[in-house]
């Protein structure tokens, strides 16, 4: 399903605002259960879980640091040994919780950024915002470019680089750190040197010279219309629900319970977006619907 | 009529106390196609933006002089990866017509002009990423036209093409000059495909135009032999008088003539291999493989029962189409790649260069770039750099950056990255590609000169001139499986497709001729008999 830049855009920044400015873990929760159902639904589940799997280790690290390094919690399950720099090991309850809570909120972004992806055409992206921001999407085109080719670029260089002698399936993580280093290098420069190229190329078919007009650039549909309807809703009861205090919850000193006003909110909530993923899927799987929106 | 005028122009780049290009007067006429040629670094590629104004505009310098250009010109540059900005072939097609701020019927009714005259509608709906090198080149070359440009400026359009590509995008080049009179200059090193098209020839060296004139007129003036198609240079060599053929058809034409009525003659029965192995190294066995098979995860079998030997000082050379197995048989001999099924054995340090020597440099000075190698590999520098980069004639640049480097210094580094830890095995994957001819002739002799240290060499190329040049033995592969092997004048006489323009020129008429040398023999003896004033009768 690709939506019309603006759509997209407004859907990106709104989500992204409810999930950051959220502290109830229930909530991060169901956003990232209709993030993940919404992206499997657009390119199946078992290619959504190779993409967590690639955020998994950061997630892990965050589960694991935040209660060794912080100390605001009450019920201490842990108290170890003096360590240098840090002190005293101390890991408590809440620390636990709360980098629980930080790893779903991070998973939740890292897959909005990939639904964003599948949701844009790159073209539309392209052509609308260089209507309004020129300079802006040519580095952006640049930066899009240099990731496109990475892909491609980072086989190649490695079977080059092994050939060489380095070892990238080192038992030693630090030496495996370390081989990535001039493989990296070798794509950066060769990324910079192919941006004057397609400088070059951008400047002789005229980009920038004068406003440029759109060919085929998608209108706003009736999908679109929903993407952002609901979009704005969301943000709507996020804002007011924050205003109430329904999305209140501390991890430290203690952590606070739930209120049942809380859990009617997130319910209702929990509706909202389940309609929305079933306007989605519906619209996936019926030709009428398909045709109409 | 003219349509773009060049007076007294002199161009330097920003932060370059040299001239780029020096007191350029030149005249392009309507219909005109001009062949560009010139050493690497010579100023080619500087004049060809010159005409589109990306020089100054664009990259700043000094200019002075006067350019008048009456059409709006499009301009097509050597990597067509690099040029596409859009994901869809469609859009890519009508970024330019965007930018001009046409209407989008205007620009929809532009798009499927240039879509049915280019002959494209089968990629319309393809992603750019999906597209061969060719086909991207293609839609690079609509992308231009669509917006109305009737000149159109090429610069080594197909250098990183391969021959059947370079081949459709060259022919598509004359269709647009002959049928359809669009104005073509086009910057090409690889003479032997386009001579025939141009009408104008502009020959230039260190950024100065030495030679702006015709074809015949061409032929008389002392340019490096390089820079001579090789069927010319052949009949000019010999000391033809009449009108030098450029093509092998032309060629053919007069060997007709010269050799008179048509017998069928014999069969060439000693062929003698060129590459037997230096007298002074010992045969010894590098590589074998048994029935090797190969396959990629997703199924595909790129390699099919393969049987190979190669033995220590020798040049051994794969040739085939794209994505007939050579890369993969390359990874599989270097051991990147494992064999799915089979038996390979190896005895010896292997050295691999693929394709971009770009891929290797990121230290900061060609020395450290061998050292890195060495630190790898735990060697310590017992003086090998220093005689390396001698040998290479890297060693002035010892502590240059590579990668401010020209392309064939590049290459050099790459290579000399990979024989400093000394591999007696060394496989290159398209060596030669987006070399010119002075470049390829020494690249050529560097690979001579490591078969006679006892190196062994397998290339795998398109580039069917080199391997007869320098390879001693030759494989042609097909779709993973080796169809023919053996020394380059059995290989060669045997086929229409992979074969020397020599090899294509003689066939039939005199099938003893094997080599550039045998040719101009016989045709010296031929012409010495032959009265001159016939061809004019």
């Amino acid at each position: 399903m690709k939506c019309h830049p603006l759509a997209v855009i407004l859907f990106f920044l709104g989500f992204m605002c409810i999930v950051l400015i959220n502290d109830n873990p229930l909530l991060s929760i169901l956003y990232l259960v209709y993030i993940s159902l919404f992206l499997s639904g657009e390119i199946g589940y078992k290619k959504m879980l190779k993409n967590m799997k690639a955020a998994f280790w950061t997630i892990l690290s965050i589960i694991i640091i935040n209660p060794l390094v912080s100390r605001g919690g009450s019920h201490v399950l842990y108290r170890g040994i003096r360590l240098p720099l840090v002190g005293r090991l101390i890991i408590t309850l809440e620390g636990i919780c709360f980098g629980m809570h930080m790893s779903i909120k991070l998973m939740a972004i890292y897959l909005l950024f990939f639904l964003t992806y599948e949701l844009s055409d790159q073209d539309d992206m392209f052509s609308f915002f260089s209507r309004y921001a020129y300079k802006l999407t040519l580095l952006l085109s640049f930066s899009l470019n240099m990731a496109h080719r990475l892909v491609g670029e980072v086989q190649r260089v490695k079977e080059v680089m092994m050939m060489r002698g380095l070892q990238f399936h080192n038992k030693s993580i630090l030496k495996r750190i370390k081989a990535y280093y001039p493989l990296l290098k070798v794509i950066l420069i060769s990324s910079l040197e192919g941006s004057i190229e397609r400088a070059e190329s951008l400047y002789s078919k005229g980009y920038g010279k004068q406003q440029p007009t759109r060919y085929k650039g998608k209108k706003l549909s009736l999908l679109d219309g929903i993407v952002m309807t609901y979009m704005l809703l969301l943000v709507g009861m996020t804002l007011w629900a924050r205003h109430k205090g329904l999305q209140y919850f501390r991890f430290y000193p203690h952590m606070t319970g739930i209120s049942l006003e809380s859990l009617k909110y997130i319910g209702l909530l929990g509706l909202l977006l389940l309609t929305n993923l079933i306007i989605i899927w519906r619209r996936q799987r019926w030709k009428l619907l398909q045709y109409k929106i | 009529m003219e349509i773009a005028t060049i007076q007294d122009m002199t161009y330097s780049y920003p932060n370059s106390i040299y001239p780029a290009l020096k007191n350029i007067n030149l005249k392009v006429y309507e219909g005109d196609f001009i062949l560009l040629i010139g050493e690497s670094g010579s100023g080619k590629s500087t004049l060809a933006k010159v005409f589109n104004g990306i020089i100054p505009h664009f990259y700043g310098g000094t200019i002075c002089g006067n350019i008048q250009c009456e059409e709006e010109v499009g301009i097509v540059f050597q990597d067509p990866e690099k040029q596409i900005i859009m994901e869809s072939v469609e859009k890519e097609i009508a970024f330019p017509l965007e930018n001009k701020g046409l209407s989008e019927a205007d620009i929809k009714r532009t798009v499927m002009e240039t879509l049915s005259f280019m002959n494209l509608w089968e990629l319309k709906d393809k992603k750019t990423y999906q597209l061969s090198g060719g086909e991207r080149q293609k839609v690079n070359m609509a992308s231009s036209l669509a917006k109305h440009s009737r000149f159109l400026i090429l610069d080594e359009p197909t250098s990183q093409l391969d021959p059947s590509a370079a081949d459709d995008i060259l022919n598509m080049i004359g269709r647009l000059n002959q049928d359809f009179g669009y104005t073509i200059i086009l910057a090409e090193q690889q003479l032997d495909r386009c001579f025939s098209m141009a009408n104008r020839i502009w020959y230039i060296k260190e950024g100065q135009v030495v030679f702006d004139g015709n074809k015949k007129d061409f032929f008389n003036i002392n340019v490096p032999k390089e820079f001579v198609p090789l069927i010319g240079k052949l009949f000019k060599e010999a000391g033809f008088q009449g009108s030098i053929p450029e093509t092998i058809r032309d060629g053919r034409k007069v060997l007709r003539k010269l050799y008179g009525p048509i017998e069928k003659s014999k069969k060439h029965t000693t062929l003698e291999s060129k590459d037997n192995t230096h007298p002074r190294v010992k045969k010894t066995t590098l590589l074998t493989m048994k029935k090797v098979y190969f396959r990629y995860e997703e199924g595909m079998e790129a390699l099919k029962d393969i049987d190979l030997h190669l033995e220590k000082g020798r040049i051994y050379g794969i040739l085939g189409e794209i994505g007939s197995g050579k890369t993969t048989l390359l990874k599989v001999m270097s051991g990147l790649l494992p064999p799915s099924q089979g038996k390979m054995e190896k005895h010896c340090l292997v050295g691999y260069l693929s394709q971009n020597p770009n891929d290797y440099l990121f230290n900061d000075t060609v020395y450290e770039e061998l050292e890195f190698t060495l630190k790898n590999h735990g060697m310590k520098d017992d003086g090998r750099i220093d005689y390396l980069l001698k040998e290479l004639e890297l060693y002035k640049l010892k502590d240059s950056n590579p990668r401010d480097l020209s392309g064939g210094e590049k290459q050099r580094v790459a290579l000399a990255s990979i024989l400093v830890m000394d591999p007696e095995l060394i496989l290159l994957d398209e060596p030669t590609r987006g070399l010119d001819y002075i470049l390829r002739s020494s690249m050529g002799k560097l690979l001579n000169f490591f078969k006679e240290q006892g190196k062994t060499i397998v290339i795998v190329t398109h580039d069917v001139e080199f391997l007869a040049m320098y390879a001693g033995n030759i494989r042609i592969m097909f779709k993973g499986e080796i169809v023919q092997e053996g020394t380059p004048e059995e290989v060669f006489s045997t086929g229409n497709y992979y074969s020397t323009q020599i090899r294509k020129l003689f066939t039939g008429v005199d099938d003893e001729v094997q080599s550039y040398e045998e040719g101009l023999i016989k045709l010296r003896l031929k012409l010495s008999h032959w009265d001159e004033r016939e061809f004019v009768k």
